[in-house]
């Protein structure tokens, strides 16, 4: 794990959350950096070594969208996008943009410090050091020999299931599109067909969540994206 | 602009006619001239009675058109000469300046056919012009309406857009400050935590009441795209007690659907509002600790959802009202609401082509069931368990 502290730039217009967002994260011990305006995150973007931003879409002097696509030009610089639109269409846009994550306002200190954390790990992922062995719940997967075990038994799964799963599983914490997962696993001729996707994550469900109802590893975020929690 | 010659109106009964048709009226128009010029040849000029010829090759050409006007004139000639010019009843002529009265006479009768058949024509043309102008300032007053429409569309939507974004940035920082609260070294007393967490999930419940009332002025508002696929029932439930996880954390939701539920066509957004609306209401109304149920059943055509919970379910009386705006069940209620989420979850039922009910089960409770249809969902292949996998499973 990295022992250096991880600076985070906070753009948001709205002083009572950019303040609070900067307690949080000043509690786990991160550097934070604040911004107001578009300009002043640019600002800081060019001037500053930064390991994240956490950034507002609706600025006074500018849309946090094109920031992230003129950062996105130069930089792998994790972002997670705060929302504060309902439609679903302001989120998919974002993460087309670029985004790493979003977070709909409002948030609790919990939900905001998990997403940090997964970004930060993801960014500072290293396959190579990483063991092939996935525990999550009572599953056990080995990615090298293609193993399912959920208590101990044995699990059936087809190729697709597991390409899927191995995939939310390197991906744990992070949102995944549908048209990102369709494309990866179907091929681009599939990016559309969503029911395959669905489909297919209710197969995983069933097979490895305790109420596939309500489950506790393979989420769904309405109309956007699944995200695999460990 | 309907008729050049206002005054040959009385003509316009005459429906439009074969050619043929036409010059048998041209030659009747001739003989009918002849019938009237008869009796008052003896006191006419032959000049005059020329005139009234040349009346008929006009009338002719207005009403008939050119080719039946040139057989009048041609005629007409033919008949002042027979009847009129003497020798009477004969074509010969008596004398040589009668010649140029014919020459004259049939040069004059052709050039008004012509000018006529002209005018005419122009007038038939200016008819027609003005038909295609009129059906293109039709259509432009169509694509106009349909520009407006998608305007004031596109003008409510970012209304309530724009208001959702300004309500929801003051409902986030009084959530933040709570959450700030809770941050602070060395942490609250116990009591001031318990009141920063009422200030938190209050602030929580305004923020589902202000999604409500902006889903319900969306839906009102008509023009609302749906975005319906297919898809199964079970991950809907399942996001919809995610997201409401602190609202059910004194209840348990137990789920059972049919193993052979198929996918079902909906809006998942909106689907979800419906779930967290029905399980919001379940638990406010269901005491602490108990069980929230969400059940469904195969009909022929339908697949029935039923939310319930173990409370002291809907009076009995207004079974068919709480679904209406504003209507609560016990209007002197302390539980906190508005009558808006199960409106809601009706308006977005029905845009599903479904319908929804509140019962009280004999077994006690309360329970809202709805219907969707089922249709017919697309074919997903089945895909084979490759081989290794299976052996694998063998020898374990």
């Amino acid at each position: 794990m990295n022992t250096q502290i991880s600076h985070i730039l906070v753009v948001e217009d709205e002083q009572h959350i950019r303040h609070f967002i900067r307690t949080a994260l000043e509690n786990e011990s991160y550097q934070v950096t604040e911004a107001g305006t578009y300009h002043s995150a640019l600002q800081a973007i060019q001037n500053q070594r930064l390991d994240m931003i956490i950034l507002d879409l609706g600025l006074p002097d500018g849309d946090g969208l094109e920031l992230i696509k003129h950062l996105r030009t130069w930089s792998k610089l994790p972002v997670l996008v705060l929302s504060a639109r309902v439609s679903d269409q302001d989120k998919i846009k974002a993460l087309d943009a670029g985004a790493d994550d979003y977070l709909s306002k409002p948030f609790s200190t919990g939900e905001l410090l998990a997403r940090v954390r997964a970004l930060l790990r993801r960014s500072q992922f290293n396959p190579s050091v990483e063991s092939p062995l996935i525990r999550f719940g009572e599953v056990e997967v080995d990615l090298l020999q293609r193993k399912v075990n959920r208590k101990g038994q044995a699990v059936r799964l087809t190729p697709i299931e597991f390409h899927l799963l191995s995939l939310l599983l390197l991906n744990a914490g992070r949102v995944m599109t549908h048209r990102h997962l369709l494309r990866e696993v179907w091929g681009s001729t599939y990016v559309e067909s969503n029911h395959y996707l669905r489909v297919y994550v209710g197969h995983l469900r069933q097979k490895l969540e305790d109420d596939p109802s309500q489950p506790r590893h393979f989420l769904t975020e309405t109309g956007i994206d699944y995200r695999f929690q460990l | 602009m309907k008729d050049v010659f206002p005054a040959l109106s009385g003509f316009a009964w005459l429906p439009p006619k074969a050619l043929w048709q036409r010059h048998l009226l041209a030659l009747a128009a001739v003989a009918v001239t002849i019938l009237l010029a008869m009796p008052l040849h003896n006191h006419l000029d032959l000049a005059n009675t020329a005139m009234l010829f040349l009346l008929t090759v006009v009338l002719v050409a207005v009403k008939l058109g050119r080719r039946p006007a040139i057989l009048t004139a041609l005629c007409s000639v033919a008949a002042f000469n027979f009847f009129f010019v003497p020798p009477h009843y004969s074509f010969t002529v008596s004398h040589i300046q009668y010649l140029v009265t014919f020459t004259v006479m049939l040069v004059v009768a052709l050039i008004i056919t012509h000018l006529t058949a002209g005018l005419r024509k122009q007038a038939e043309d200016a008819t027609s012009r003005e038909q295609q102008t009129m059906s293109l300032y039709q259509l432009e007053k169509v694509a106009q309406e349909t520009r407006l429409q998608i305007a004031s569309e596109r003008l409510r939507s970012s209304i309530l857009s724009a208001l959702s974004h300004d309500i929801r940035t003051p409902l986030t920082s009084l959530y933040s400050l709570a959450e700030s609260l809770s941050l602070l070294r060395p942490p609250l007393s116990p009591q001031a935590q318990e009141l920063v967490t009422a200030i938190r999930d209050q602030s929580l419940h305004l923020n589902s009441m202000v999604s409500n009332l902006l889903e319900m002025a969306r839906l009102q508002a008509g023009g609302m795209k749906f975005r319906k696929e297919w898809q199964p029932l079970e991950e809907v439930i399942g996001a919809s007690t995610k997201l409401f996880r602190l609202a059910l954390q004194h209840h348990r939701v137990v789920v059972s659907l049919p193993a052979d539920l198929p996918l079902l066509e909906f809006d998942a957004t909106l689907m979800e509002r419906v779930f967290c609306n029905l399980l919001e209401n379940a638990a406010k109304y269901s005491p602490i600790g108990s069980t929230l149920q969400i059940t469904a059943k195969l009909l022929p055509t339908q697949v029935e959802i039923c939310v319930c919970n173990p409370g002291e379910g809907f009076p009995a009386d207004k079974l068919n009202q709480v679904f209406e705006l504003f209507e609560r069940g016990n209007s002197e209620s302390n539980i906190p609401g508005v009558g808006l989420g199960l409106s809601i979850c009706r308006a977005i039922i029905e845009a599903h082509d479904g319908d929804i009910s509140a019962s009280n089960p004999t077994h006690g409770g309360g329970c809202v069931c709805f219907h969707l249809p089922l249709g017919i969902p697309p074919i997903i292949e089945t895909e084979p368990f490759p081989q290794q996998v299976m052996a694998h499973e063998h020898t374990n």
